[in-house]
């Protein structure tokens, strides 16, 4: 007890430079789908394009040190396609409700700042959609398709962990406005198909490109 | 400071990242037969349990199914192992003892065409298991009448053909080489017949030319060869050789009906049969799929590219009965009286897709028809599927008279398996049929050549008698309209009826056949 009021005691004059934030971004994102084909030799998985938008929340403990959350919808789509059976081609699109917690590192003057996150982040994959097209090798037809996954809870890990870092520049442009863009990358640890007594782990990588409006209080 | 704190958080950010994610095992293609792959279970139990296990994690179709049943893989792998690992310390394992135990572990899986080898390296003998078939012996209680049943409607044969007149037409043929040389037994004019009774003229004959005791000999030699056949049980391609033999040998006797077989027949031999009944009803029976053989020419000279004459000639045979049931259902129904179609797939145990045209989609509209969905592996992971796909198949595409409103019935028993099945689904789901009879064998979803293996993923483990361990696996799942699967349970009759043998016996009468033609008369 008595540690504890020291340490409020020696923050009481950095608690005077704290300041709550609040704001909202929007942005794009490029995912990497993580998987080993094994022997699947003409299978390819290509990265694609998704959307990201949330919305932020900062507590500046010191002007370079701050603690950020954000509510983020983030998508961590990708392709597979074969390269002798073109016939078979599917895109996957799955939108994530992330929640990242990061340390907000800033410098540079009042008006121009440059900052680095670098934190933790957990997510839930909320719904996914596959469309694209795959041949009925009985039938000798070909399907296209555009319709909602149906998981299963033996195979899809619907819970998603890992890291976030990022960094980008802030734009202080009135009193209690700042705008932000930023570089941000999260790296899954947690496979989103689910392991048995063989490992085939499967990994989301996304890089978003963001940019964010904060009301400085 | 600051900066101290961002670098060390950086820093340590980067070690635990790239400790966080876990390797993939490495899995092994056993779609080959690539020695490497399967070198480890040339002499050892638990490899062969572990190659089959695995194997199956990547390469069948049917897990997701098999959870309706209470199937965990996993759990799998943990309770047989170390059983597997007991049968590698022991001095020796009989034939006997290694198939009971995969018998156990392979019971748990429902795909009714599945079929599994492993070698028993303590005696160097091939064990095979047949989950289905283990499955329907115990718990089918027509599995027994079922096996080799053929229809025999001789009973109800037109008055000229000796029967009591119910058919008023009908026809048969077979390439089938029983079916072929019992029929040398069954005609005066021709084949055995014909030889005793040019035996019993010339014995009656006191003074013989040396010509004529010679040709009694000879019909006599011939008579006692082929006699040989049956009474020593030779096997088809045994008896086959010996019987063309003889045509050689005694072509000169001028035999009717001694004609050579075509020994590529004796794979895909098929019976077929065909009649109508007084009050037109039109009946049309196949023993197996291979109709195609006969009708379709691109088919056959794929598949039977040196097919001599005489096979040509018993192939036209099937031909004209096919013929003969399509153009009398297209002029009973130009007529407005067809009163109804028995379809009789009782104990035939599959076969071309192709067929479907030739039986089901001669009573069908041209173009395609969708019975039913499918899907397929698309990865190695245990549930990577494809989308469920619409399975259509296609009509007879030439013009021709449809089923509208008249009564179809579908007979079926224990051992109609496979095409039989997907036939029996399809006139249910397309011509609102009735399948009477017994519950089919339960095994729908289609299988593929190995040369395909890459193209689904799936198909087979290993090669027949040549890996220590292989398995023969659908290639997808086939579902019908409404995403339901029969695999291992087959499909409930609308009407059930077994087939009484000694009813059949005695009389000749044939329940499941007159309850369908009860069913075409009555309405139920």
């Amino acid at each position: 007890m008595k540690k504890l009021f020291l340490f409020l005691a020696l923050a009481l004059p950095t608690l005077a430079h704290a300041q709550w934030r609040v704001g909202a971004n929007v942005g794009a994102d490029y995912n990497h789908y993580s998987i080993d084909k094994h022997y699947q030799d003409d299978v390819m998985y290509k990265d694609r394009w998704g959307m990201t938008a949330g919305i932020m929340g900062q507590y500046d403990v010191f002007d370079w040190l701050g603690v950020r959350a954000e509510l983020d919808w983030t998508q961590k789509n990708y392709g597979r396609k074969r390269q002798i059976l073109s016939e078979q081609n599917y895109r996957s699109i799955n939108n994530y409700l992330q929640l990242p917690v990061m340390a907000s590192f800033s410098f540079g003057g009042q008006t121009l700042r440059g900052f680095c996150n670098l934190g933790f982040y957990g997510g839930y994959w909320l719904n996914s959609y596959t469309k694209g097209y795959d041949y009925n090798s009985f039938s000798d037809k070909l399907f296209h398709f555009n319709q909602k996954y149906s998981f299963d809870s033996d195979r899809d890990q619907r819970w998603d962990f890992g890291y976030v870092g990022g960094a980008g520049v802030e734009y202080r442009f009135a009193k209690h406005w700042a705008a932000q863009v930023e570089l941000r990358y999260y790296y899954s640890v947690t496979s989103n198909y689910k392991s048995s007594t063989v490992s085939d782990p499967r990994y989301h990588a996304t890089l978003a490109m963001q940019a964010g409006v904060f009301y400085c209080f | 400071m600051k900066n101290k704190i961002c670098l060390w958080g950086a820093l340590l950010l980067l070690l635990t990242v790239s400790s966080c994610r876990k390797d993939s095992d490495t899995f092994v293609n056993y779609n080959s037969g690539d020695l490497v792959a399967y070198a480890n279970a040339q002499s050892s139990y638990a490899e062969q349990f572990k190659l089959f296990w695995h194997g199956m994690d990547q390469n069948y179709c049917l897990f997701a199914y098999e959870r309706t049943f209470g199937l965990d893989w996993d759990a799998i792998y943990d309770e047989y192992l170390p059983q597997f690992e007991a049968l590698d310390k022991q001095e020796s394992v009989t034939d006997d003892e290694y198939k009971a135990l995969l018998t156990k572990v392979i019971s748990h899986l429902h795909d009714g065409h599945y079929y599994a080898s492993f070698l028993n390296y303590k005696t160097d003998n091939r064990v095979r298991v047949h989950p289905q078939q283990n499955r329907n012996s115990l718990t089918r209680a027509d599995f027994e009448k079922a096996i080799g049943f053929m229809p025999n409607l001789s009973y109800y044969y037109p008055i000229s053909w000796g029967g009591n007149g119910e058919f008023k037409m009908w026809n048969i043929a077979s390439t089938r080489f029983n079916d072929f040389y019992n029929s040398l037994y069954k005609n005066p004019d021709k084949g055995v017949d014909w030889l005793n009774n040019k035996i019993s003229e010339l014995k009656f004959k006191t003074n013989h030319t040396e010509h004529e005791a010679f040709l009694l000999q000879q019909y006599s030699d011939l008579v006692y060869a082929l006699n040989k056949i049956a009474d020593e049980r030779m096997l088809i391609s045994e008896a086959v050789t010996y019987y063309n033999q003889l045509v050689l040998m005694y072509s000169f006797l001028k035999v009717p009906g001694l004609r050579a077989y075509d020994p590529a027949l004796s794979e895909v031999g098929l019976c077929a049969f065909t009649g109508v009944t007084k009050d037109n009803i039109a009946y049309f029976y196949t023993s197996n799929f291979s109709l195609s053989l006969a009708l379709s020419e691109t088919l056959r000279n794929d598949q039977l590219p040196n097919l001599s004459d005489a096979g040509k000639v018993m192939l036209k045979e099937i031909e004209t009965v096919w013929r003969q049931w399509f153009d009398n259902v297209q002029n009973l129904i130009k007529s407005g009286e067809l009163k109804g179609v028995i379809i009789d797939i009782r104990s035939n145990p599959g076969g071309y897709a192709n067929d479907f045209q030739y039986v089901i989609g001669s009573l069908l509209p041209t173009g395609d028809h969708e019975i039913g969905k499918v899907y397929y592996k698309r990865g190695v992971g245990r549930f990577d599927y494809s989308v469920t796909m619409p399975h259509s198949v296609s009509a007879y595409p030439e013009a021709h008279e449809v089923i509208t409103n008249q009564p179809v019935v579908i007979l079926t028993n224990c051992s109609s398996v496979s095409m039989s099945e997907i036939t029996t689904l399809s006139a249910k789901e397309l011509l609102n049929a009735c399948q009477i009879g017994t519950t089919t064998w339960g095994g729908l979803c289609g299988l593929s050549e190995n040369d395909a293996a890459s193209l689904n993923y799936s198909g087979h483990i290993g090669i027949d008698d040549k890996t220590p361990v292989y398995c023969k696996i659908p290639q997808h799942v086939l579902l019908d309209l409404q995403g339901n699967c029969y695999e291992g349970v087959g499909l409930k009759p609308n009407i059930e009826v077994d087939i009484d043998s000694d009813l059949l016996e005695s009389t000749g009468r044939d329940t499941q056949f007159e309850r369908a033609l009860q069913y075409i008369r009555n309405g139920n």
